[in-house]
């Protein structure tokens, strides 16, 4: 199966010496252009006692600028039918969106006025600041996050990766303005940045455009962090219960796994191929289809830079807790016990190549791997990479990698009925 | 899935759809069963759907949940091809395969890189039309139903969603809930599901779509081979969809023990989609609430500071649509909640919305209709949607009909659907401490 970059003409890159670096693919068969600009560090690099700042100024970031207050920018970017948006995760923001092309050259003026220029306004934090609060406690309907932020809790321990996103309550309750402003300006470095635009565009007038952005943007002397240090893994495997009221019961549980730009990605990704996507997998099959014992069970490894987990998780009757995680651990047992068939291989290697291929099909899909790869330090053509790296695991490569992974110590949460 | 299904769909209704660009058009073959081909070669992937009209409202009393139970079946196997090999030759060739259903319809599709269309398509039309209905299977699956019931009752806003139809349609089977209840899972027989099956899965009842890179010829020669031959079955029977307005609307409080924060909902019954007025209603829905400068937004967030999050949608139906507002706040800020909304909805009967707020609204409509055509899915779920309700010309006017859309127009219709009335809905909130029903 061909990666999907392959066939389409090759993005142009330019390196600035503030420490941007723009890419664009020209793409023609439609109209819209995406336009996404990645900064390094996100939530992983607050300090603790401001767990939650890059959440509420990405809310507030939009709110004001010396010449639009919130509601101008709201009307304005509306009218252009522009979505664009701020999106903070664990180990970058990404600033961007999406817009008709004949819109594009008014969306991008406003698109640099937003970024640069915020004034975040006091009456605007504290709104944002209620909502913050209020999805912070409401994180709690839904039993998957309670067993999640549990689960990271236990795993990554003291590490930023085993907080809340959106921070406590206490630490969003005593953010001051200053504070926001102080990480702003430490967020907002070229150094590192990557701005990606896809679409019909012009690439030289488009290119001008982005000269133009990077001769205006200096790099601060001071250097913020970027990145969070290394994950400490709990030495020993451990098993905590939460008691909630839900009509279900949950069990999640998982191991230490590889950062993604350790080498060995591409083979826990299938890994989590073989064991858990789709419904062919062995834990679909056997705690879903024989068991019947869930509606929802699954696996997933997120795609972290300085460490993940290979999680694990099934919504069950709460008196089948112990039943569906013995059937979980046999799954893994038997995983482990064998090498796959190169069958077994190939099936969970064009599992993942057609995902990712099928996933490339708008340009704000495309953009957001161009931009992610580069950032992540794998580079943009780790884009076409990936899949190539997915096809080279061999069946050896992929047991002896699921023996060492499923050997660490684990964590294991289970969510009973009962408590708060 | 009810809530996630019906505000996807009121979504796609505010998308809206043309691909006009696309040059789809419906075709039938002599057994009444029509399709669509999309052909496009953008992207090396496609999209296979089959559309059933058949969902939630095909249903009563004790075969309530009966045509999701049988979505659930329908990829557990025929005669020819057991459950695991429907799902292993899908996955194993790099696609996804899955469905759902909703009020009027049930959807299934594969999508997967193209070079494999022609062994998905077999697949997907094998399982859809021939299911064996495996009596093992049927028991296992009943029990995973339970288990989605469970999962469902979990989320505050199941309840939100349930009541909020409750309270709008008294009449008219929109009413009911799509996955049943415990009691109806559990008294399931299969002779009900291989009846549902019998009845609606015939041809003339059925929808095909392949958007993506593939030949049309080539597609259309596979749907003559594959469904040419299948016999037409009596016209399945449809219930009356027409709802009458609320009487008397009340808002009904509710108390969830896993709710945090107070859930709202608020709304009236609006037209069905052949009306002209469902265009009007995605312009009134996204200028009342469609972005943070909508007027719901910028009044009861920005100013009053009474909710934490608001929006509106119109919920497009063959028979009566719903018009909804949607808002997360304080549960001590709900009790004049429905009020305010009633004054402000009253307060652009009688001002009306600026040329500006009109323009706004459509700006955002067009631009999602032109983001919803990037992938095949969203193309071929556009046209399944539409052509199984019997309404595919809608792809065709939306984007004209939206253009010719007048202040003057929100306001009518407004008048026309709310009758001025206050508005039918619920509250779910956290149970006080040490009460509550």
């Amino acid at each position: 199966m061909s990666a999907p970059a392959a066939a389409v003409e090759a993005p142009r890159v330019r390196r600035f010496d503030n420490g941007l670096t723009w890419i664009h693919r020209t793409v023609t068969h439609n109209r819209i252009v995406a336009a996404e600009l990645f900064l390094p560090g996100g939530d992983a690099v607050e300090p603790a006692e401001r767990a939650g700042v890059t959440r509420l100024l990405s809310a507030v970031w939009v709110k004001g600028t010396p010449s639009r207050n919130a509601l101008q920018i709201a009307q304005q970017m509306e009218s252009l039918g522009a979505a664009f948006g701020i999106d903070a995760q664990e180990d970058f923001v990404a600033i961007g969106g999406q817009v008709i092309v004949d819109n594009w050259p008014q969306t991008r003026a406003l698109f640099e006025d937003i970024v640069f220029h915020p004034t975040l306004p006091a009456d605007e934090i504290e709104k944002e600041r209620e909502a913050l609060l209020n999805a912070i406690r409401t994180r709690h309907e839904h039993i998957f996050n309670v067993a999640e932020e549990r689960f990271r809790r236990e795993l990554f321990g003291a590490h930023p990766y085993g907080r809340p996103d959106e921070g406590t309550e206490a630490t969003v309750q005593a953010l001051a303005r200053e504070d926001l402003a102080k990480w702003h300006a430490a967020r907002l470095s070229p150094r590192g940045a990557v701005l990606v635009t896809v679409g019909p565009l012009d690439t030289a007038e488009t290119e001008k455009w982005v000269e133009g952005l990077a001769s205006r943007w200096r790099a601060d002397a001071a250097s913020a962090p970027t990145a969070a240090g290394p994950v400490t893994y709990p030495a020993q495997s451990r098993a905590v219960e939460e008691k909630r009221k839900f009509e279900q019961g949950y069990i999640m549980l998982g191991f230490p796994a590889a950062a993604v730009t350790d080498a060995r990605y591409p083979k826990i990704k299938l890994i989590n191929a073989l064991l858990g996507a789709g419904m062919s997998s062995p834990l679909f099959t056997v705690v879903r289809e024989q068991a019947g014992l869930a509606y929802e069970v699954s696996s997933f490894y997120a795609s972290r830079a300085a460490g993940s987990a290979m999680v694990i998780y099934a919504g069950t009757d709460p008196k089948n807790v112990d039943l569906a995680e013995k059937k979980i651990h046999s799954v893994l047992t038997d995983f482990v016990s064998r090498k796959p068939t190169e069958d077994e291989l190939n099936d969970a290697k064009n599992l993942i190549q057609g995902h990712y291929l099928m996933d490339h099909q708008t340009n704000s899909r495309i953009a957001w791997y161009l931009g992610w790869w580069e950032l992540l330090g794998k580079g943009l053509a780790y884009d076409v990479q990936y899949p190539a790296d997915i096809g080279a695991v061999t069946a050896e490569d992929l047991h002896r990698e699921a023996q060492s992974l499923f050997a660490r110590p684990s964590v294991t949460v289970r969510v009973r009925n009962g408590g708060r | 899935m009810t809530f996630a299904r019906a505000a996807a769909l009121g979504l796609v209704g505010t998308l809206m759809t043309a691909v006009t660009a696309q040059a789809g058009s419906v075709k039938r073959l002599t057994n009444g069963l029509r399709y669509v081909v999309l052909e496009d070669h953008a992207s090396p992937v496609v999209s296979l759907q089959i559309w059933v009209r058949c969902g939630g409202v095909n249903e009563e009393g004790p075969t309530s949940g009966v045509s999701h139970f049988l979505e659930h079946m329908i990829f557990k196997g025929t005669d020819k091809i057991s459950a695991n090999e429907i799902s292993k030759i899908v996955e194993s060739n790099g696609g996804s395969i899955n469905a759902a259903t909703g009020g009027e319809t049930t959807q299934y599709y594969i999508d997967i890189p193209s070079k494999q269309w022609e062994k998905a398509f077999d697949v997907l039309a094998e399982s859809v039309m021939r299911p064996a209905f495996p009596p093992l299977e049927f028991e296992k699956e009943r029990k995973v139903i339970l288990e989605e019931i469970k999962r469902r009752n979990d989320d505050p806003r199941s309840d939100l969603w349930d009541v909020f139809l409750e309270g709008l349609y008294r009449r008219t089977p929109y009413r009911q809930q799509v996955i049943g209840s415990v009691e109806t899972i559990t008294a399931m027989t299969r002779d009900l599901m291989v009846r549902q099956h019998a009845l609606f899965y015939v041809p003339n009842n059925v929808v095909v779509v392949v958007a993506g890179d593939v030949q049309r010829a080539a597609v259309e020669k596979k749907i003559k081979k594959i469904f040419g031959a299948l016999p037409a079955g009596p016209t399945p029977p449809q219930p009356a969809l027409l709802e009458p307005p609320v009487a008397e609307p009340t808002v009904q409080q509710i108390y969830n023990d896993k709710a945090q924060q107070a859930h709202v909902a608020l709304g009236f019954v609006g037209p069905t989609l052949k009306d002209p007025d469902q265009v009007v209603m995605d312009v009134l829905s996204t200028a009342l609430g469609g972005g943070q400068s909508s007027r719901l937004y910028q009044k009861l967030r920005e100013e009053k500071r009474q909710v934490w999050s608001i929006s509106a949608s119109f919920i497009t139906h063959a028979g009566s649509g719903a018009f909804g507002i949607f808002a997360e706040c304080p549960p001590e800020k709900t009790n004049s909640l429905p009020n305010d909304v009633y004054f402000l909805l009253g307060d652009v009967e009688f001002n009306g919305f600026t040329v500006d707020e009109v323009e706004r609204a459509k700006a955002q409509i067009r631009s999602s209709w032109l983001f919803g055509q990037e992938t095949y899915h969203g193309q071929a779920s556009q046209w399944g949607f539409y052509t199984a309700l019997g309404a595919p010309e809608v792809l065709e006017t939306y984007l004209a009909k939206l253009d010719r859309v007048t202040a003057a127009d929100l306001g009518r219709a407004l008048t026309k659907y709310s009758l001025g009335r206050p508005l039918s809905g619920v509250v779910v909130k956290p149970r006080p401490v040490g009460g509550g029903r």
